[in-house]
C-alpha cells in the first residue's frame, strides 16, 4: 500500500473509509430524488470500516467493562454507604455513552437512547431540561448560502448572534464567522485586515464574510481516518462529536479555513446556553474536537434562518433551498453574478458571493 | 547508436509511466457541476410539516411581482406600525393652508425628522407624500400609493434595488427560508427620511487570531 502511494498509483485518500466520488454526488435524478442513493453507498462504507474492524472489538470491549462495572458497582454500592441509585445510574448512562456507535450506525431507538442518556446526565448537572433534537434531512432540500459584498458592512452581529446559537467556547472566542476588511480593488486575504476595531465601513474597504461552505465534494470529509464527518442529504457537512478523535485531519484539509479545533474544555455561562440543539449541531461540545459552521441545523431543519441569517441588519445574507425554483438564491444563482472561493480545486462550496 | 536507442526507450517509457501514474485531472472528476444538477430541478417544492413554516397573513400583503419569473410573496403591512395613524387627524386642512397660518397656529410637529435622502433639488416631502390627501402617498405622476404599498414609491427611482428585493436579493426574509417568501418591506430597514445606513462601531471585536 506504501509503495503504491510512494509510486503516485494510488492516492492516500484511497485508502480512507468514506470516499465520495463525483458519480456518487451527482444530484441530478431528476426531481424527487435529491441524491439520495449516493447516502447508502455512503452509510456502507462506514458501516464497513466502523463495524466491520472496530466494532467487533469495540463491543466486546464495551460488553466486558459493562460486565466489570455492574460487578464493581454492585460490590461498591454493597459497601459504601454513600453512594445511592441515582450514582450508580449515572456512571451507568456514562459508560454507556462512551460506547456509544457512530451516529449514522444508530438506529431510531439508539440515538432516542443516547439523546436521553444527554438530556438526563445534564439535567442531573444543572437541573436544567435540554431538547437535543434529532431532525434529518428535509426531502427534496439542499441548503445554499449568499453573501452580499456590496451590502455586509461589518457590524459582526453575525458572530456575536452565532456564538450565542450555537453556544460556542467564550473563554478562547471561538468563532465560526470570519468577517474580512479588504481594500476596494481587489480580493486578496493576505491583505485583509480580520481584527478590525474602528467605525464601519470604513471608507475605501468591503467587507467579506467566510464560514464553512458545505461544499458538495468537501476535502474534509474524505480526509476523516475515522468516519466522524460526513455530508447529510441536505448538504449539510456535520460533525459527531462523540466520534471525532480530534486528529485535525480535517482542519488542514479545508482549503477554506472553515473549521474549529477544541483546544480547551468549552465555557458557556450557564445562563446563556442555548437550549435548544440538535445532536449533529449545537449540543455542547467537549475538549478536542472538531466543530463548525452546521447552517445552524437545530434551527433550519425546522424551517428557521440560520442565526447569522437573522441577524444581519443589512441583508447581505440569503439562505434557501436550491432545489426550490422559487426560493430566493435560485433567484439569486440566476440573475446575480456570482462566485465562489478557490472553484478551481473542485470542492463545489455551497455559498456563492454576489454583488449588487 | 545504442545508447541513443536505449536513451529513447528510456524516456519513452518514463513518459508512458508518468501518464499513466499522474492523478485524474478535476475536470474528469466533476464533469457534473453542482449549477448545472441544481439548475434540473424545476418542479416546486411543498414544505409539508415545517412548524416554522405556516404564516399569518393576516399582518401580511400580497405582492404580484413585476418579475415574470417571480411568483408572487408577502411582505409586511405598514399602518399599523404608524403611531399616529391617520395622518388626516392633524392634517386636517391642505400643506399650503397650514404654511400660511398665523405663526402661533403652527404646532411644533415633525420637527425630528431631518431629510438625508437626495438633494433638495431632487425631493421635497411632497415628493413623496400626497398634498391633498396626507394619509397617502404619491407617486411621481401624482397617482396616489397606499403607505402600506411603498416598496412601489420607492421603486420608482431605485429600480435596480425594486427588482432585487422582488427577486430575493436586497431585503430580509421575516418567515425562515422555506416559500411562499414572506419579506420584508423598504422602510423596515430604512428610514425613508435617512435611508442610508449610519456608521458605527462593530457589535464585537473582531478576535480570531486569540483561539488558535
Amino acid at each position: 500500500m506504501l509503495i503504491d502511494i510512494l509510486n503516485g498509483k494510488r492516492k492516500i485518500t484511497d485508502f480512507l473509509p468514506v470516499k465520495k466520488t463525483a458519480a456518487s454526488s451527482c444530484r441530478c435524478k431528476g426531481d424527487g430524488e435529491g441524491g439520495k442513493s449516493n447516502l447508502n453507498k455512503d452509510e456502507t462504507g462506514a458501516y464497513q470500516q466502523v463495524v466491520n474492524k472496530k466494532m467487533s472489538r469495540r463491543k466486546a470491549f464495551s460488553e466486558v467493562t459493562k460486565g466489570l462495572l455492574i460487578g464493581a458497582g454492585m460490590a461498591q454500592s454493597a459497601c459504601s454507604m454513600t453512594s445511592n441509585d441515582s450514582d450508580r445510574n449515572t456512571s451507568q448512562m456514562k459508560w454507556e455513552e462512551y460506547f456509544k456507535k457512530n451516529y449514522r450506525l444508530m438506529s431510531d431507538e439508539e440515538k432516542e437512547a443516547t439523546v436521553n442518556r444527554l438530556t438526563s446526565l445534564y439535567e442531573k448537572r444543572t437541573g436544567k431540561h435540554v431538547n437535543i433534537g434529532t431532525e434529518g434531512a428535509i426531502e427534496n432540500v439542499l441548503y445554499g448560502y449568499a453573501f452580499n459584498i456590496s451590502k455586509c458592512q461589518g457590524y459582526m452581529d453575525c458572530v456575536n448572534a452565532c456564538v450565542k446559537e450555537n453556544n460556542q467556547d467564550r473563554s478562547t472566542q471561538m468563532q465560526y464567522i470570519r468577517i474580512h476588511e479588504i481594500e476596494n480593488g481587489q480580493i486578496n486575504f493576505e491583505g485583509a485586515d480580520d481584527n478590525f476595531f474602528h467605525e464601519v465601513p470604513a471608507a475605501g474597504h468591503f467587507y467579506m464574510g467566510t464560514q464553512c461552505f458545505h461544499c458538495e465534494n468537501p476535502p474534509c470529509v474524505d480526509v476523516c481516518p475515522v468516519g466522524a464527518t460526513w455530508q447529510e442529504e441536505d448538504g449539510i457537512v456535520v460533525i459527531d462529536y462523540d466520534w471525532c478523535i480530534g486528529c485535525r485531519y480535517c482542519m488542514a484539509a479545508c482549503p477554506y479555513d472553515g473549521r474549529r479545533f477544541n483546544w480547551k474544555e468549552p465555557e458557556v455561562p450557564e445562563t446563556e446556553v442555548n437550549l435548544v440543539q440538535h445532536y449533529l449541531g449545537n449540543r455542547l461540545r467537549k475538549k478536542g474536537v472538531m466543530e463548525k459552521c452546521t447552517f445552524c441545523v437545530q434551527r433550519s431543519r425546522n424551517g428557521k434562518n440560520p442565526a447569522c441569517v437573522e441577524a444581519c441588519p443589512t441583508g447581505a445574507r440569503i439562505f434557501g433551498n436550491l432545489l426550490d425554483p422559487n426560493s430566493q438564491i435560485r433567484w439569486i444563482l440566476e440573475n446575480k453574478k456570482v462566485f465562489r472561493l478557490k472553484e478551481d480545486l473542485g470542492t463545489e462550496p455551497k455559498f456563492w458571493y454576489f454583488m449588487d | 547508436m545504442k545508447r541513443v536507442i536505449f536513451g529513447t526507450i528510456l524516456f519513452a517509457g518514463l513518459f508512458l509511466l508518468g501518464t499513466m501514474c499522474s492523478p485524474p485531472s478535476h475536470t474528469e472528476e466533476h464533469s457534473h457541476h453542482l449549477l448545472d444538477e441544481i439548475r434540473q430541478h424545476q418542479s416546486p417544492v411543498e414544505y409539508e410539516g415545517l412548524s416554522y413554516g405556516t404564516l399569518d397573513t393576516s399582518y401580511l400583503l400580497s405582492v404580484h411581482a413585476d418579475l415574470p419569473e417571480v411568483e408572487d410573496f408577502f411582505t409586511q403591512k405598514r399602518v399599523s406600525e404608524i403611531t399616529s395613524f391617520p395622518c388626516a387627524n392633524c392634517h386636517n386642512q391642505p400643506l399650503e393652508a397650514m404654511k400660511n397660518a398665523q405663526k402661533k397656529d403652527l404646532k411644533k410637529a415633525h420637527w425630528n425628522i431631518h431629510m438625508a435622502h437626495a438633494s433638495e433639488n431632487t425631493m421635497t416631502c411632497i415628493t413623496c407624500h400626497a398634498e391633498n390627501n396626507m394619509n397617502e402617498l404619491t407617486t411621481l405622476t401624482g397617482e396616489l400609493i397606499k403607505l402600506d404599498e411603498s416598496f412601489k414609491l420607492c421603486g420608482q427611482c431605485h429600480s435596480t434595488q425594486y427588482k432585487d428585493w422582488q427577486g430575493g436579493a436586497h431585503g430580509k426574509q421575516i418567515n425562515g427560508w422555506q416559500t411562499p417568501r414572506a419579506v420584508k418591506t423598504c422602510v423596515s430597514c430604512h428610514n425613508p427620511h435617512q435611508p442610508s445606513f449610519p456608521s458605527r462601531f462593530p457589535a464585537r471585536l473582531n478576535t480570531n487570531q486569540l483561539g488558535e
